[in-house]
C-alpha cells in the first residue's frame, strides 16, 4: 500500500468524510507530483501526518489559566515570580485581578508595576518602556502593568523546563496592604456614621447643605489623591 | 528545532494568509513562494496542517478542482475575517519585531 493509501485509511479512521479523504489525498498527490517529492520525506511519519491534518494541534488543551491578586506593596515581586514560573498576564480585570495563562511551552515573563494615572500616563510610559520590549498588559486604579517576555532578550534559553504547581492560595497580601486598607475602613466608617449623625439630627435644608458639602469634600479628595498620583508618575515617568 | 524553524512556526500562518492577498493559491504554490521570499522550502508536512487551521477557523476557504490530467487541487482563498485576522495579527508581529530590533540594535547587532 502506498503511502497516499495509508493516509487515507488513517484519515478515515480518524472520522474525516469520504468525499474529504478523497480530495485530500488528491491535492496531496498533486503536491507530490509537482515538485517530484518523496512522500515520506516530504510528509514525515504517518501517523503523525495524519494526526496533524486532523487538526490535533488546533484541539490542544486550552492553556492553564489563574486568576490571582495582590496588593500593590507585594504586586511587583509576585508577578516577576509567577513570570518566573512561565504565567502570562493577559490583562487585569475590572477588580485588579491578575488574569494569567501559561502555555503548552512556558517561557519566562518579567514585570513592572508603575505609577501611571491616565490613559496619556500610560502611553507615556509605553512609548519610553517599549524599545525596551515591554508592553502594557493591563491597568488598575493609578498603577499601570507591564510585561516582556525574555525570550526577546535571551531567546529560547528562556523556555522552561519545568511547570511548577501553583499555590493554592490566591490573594497575596502585605503587612503594609493590610494597614492601608483597615485604615481606609477606618475613616470610611467613621466618615459615614459622622454624616448619618448630622443627616439625622439636621433639619431639611441641613441635610441638604450636608450632602452637597460631603459630595464636594469627596470630590476635593478624589481630586487631592489623582492629584498627587499624577505629580509623583510625571516626576518618576519623565 | 533549530532557531529559524523556530521563528518560522511563529509566523507561518501569518505568511500563507499573506500570500493569498493577492488572489487564491494552492499547496504547492503557496511553497513555492515561501520558498522565493527566502524562506527555504516549506515541506508539505509542515504547510498542510497549516492551511488546514486556517480552513478550520475561518480565515481561508478552499475548493477542490479536479484536473484534466492527474490528480486535482485544493484552491484557497482568503476570506473576509482573513483579511481582518492578517492585518490585526500582522500589525501585532511588526510591532514585536520592531521591539525586537531596537534592543538588538541597542545590543551592539547591526
Amino acid at each position: 500500500m502506498s503511502y497516499l493509501d495509508e493516509l487515507a485509511t488513517l484519515l478515515r479512521e480518524r472520522g474525516l468524510s469520504e468525499e474529504r479523504v478523497r480530495s485530500t489525498s488528491d491535492d496531496l498527490a498533486a503536491f507530490l507530483a509537482e515538485g517530484d517529492l518523496d512522500p515520506e520525506e516530504e510528509f514525515g511519519p504517518l501517523t503523525e501526518f495524519a494526526d496533524d491534518l486532523m487538526g490535533e494541534r488546533g484541539m490542544e488543551p486550552d492553556p492553564e489559566s489563574l486568576v490571582w491578586s495582590a496588593d500593590s506593596f507585594v504586586a511587583p515581586g509576585r508577578l516577576n515570580e509567577m513570570g518566573a514560573q512561565g504565567w502570562e498576564v493577559d490583562y487585569v480585570d475590572w477588580r485588579g485581578r491578575f488574569v494569567s495563562r501559561r502555555g503548552e511551552e512556558p517561557q519566562v515573563w518579567e514585570y513592572r508595576q508603575e505609577i501611571a494615572p491616565g490613559r496619556r500616563e500610560r502611553e507615556r510610559l509605553l512609548a519610553r518602556l517599549a524599545p525596551e520590549g515591554w508592553e502594557l498588559c493591563g491597568h488598575y486604579s493609578t498603577l499601570a502593568y507591564f510585561k516582556r517576555s525574555r525570550a526577546a532578550l535571551v531567546g529560547p534559553a528562556a523556555e522552561l523546563d519545568e511547570r511548577p504547581e501553583p499555590t493554592a492560595k490566591r490573594f497575596f497580601w502585605s503587612g503594609r496592604g493590610l494597614t492601608v486598607v483597615a485604615l481606609c475602613v477606618v475613616v470610611l466608617a467613621t466618615s459615614l456614621y459622622t454624616l448619618g449623625g448630622m443627616l439625622w439630627e439636621g433639619d431639611g435644608s441641613d441635610r441638604v447643605a450636608t450632602l452637597l458639602g460631603a459630595g464636594v469634600g469627596a470630590l476635593f479628595g478624589l481630586g487631592a489623591f489623582l492629584g498627587v498620583f499624577w505629580s509623583i508618575a510625571r516626576f518618576r515617568n519623565r | 528545532m533549530d532557531r529559524r524553524s523556530s521563528w518560522l512556526k511563529g509566523v507561518l500562518d501569518l505568511l500563507v494568509l499573506a500570500g493569498l492577498t493577492e488572489g487564491e493559491s494552492y499547496g504547492y504554490a503557496l511553497a513555492a513562494r515561501l520558498d522565493e521570499a527566502g524562506f527555504g522550502r516549506i515541506k508539505g508536512g509542515t504547510l498542510y496542517p497549516v492551511l488546514n487551521r486556517l480552513e478550520e477557523a475561518g480565515l481561508v476557504a478552499a475548493e477542490f478542482r479536479a484536473a484534466e490530467k492527474g490528480p486535482g487541487r485544493r484552491y484557497y482563498h482568503l476570506t473576509d475575517q482573513g483579511h481582518e485576522v492578517l492585518a490585526e495579527q500582522g500589525a501585532a508581529w511588526l510591532t514585536f519585531d520592531e521591539s525586537v530590533r531596537e534592543v538588538l540594535r541597542k545590543g551592539g547587532v547591526r
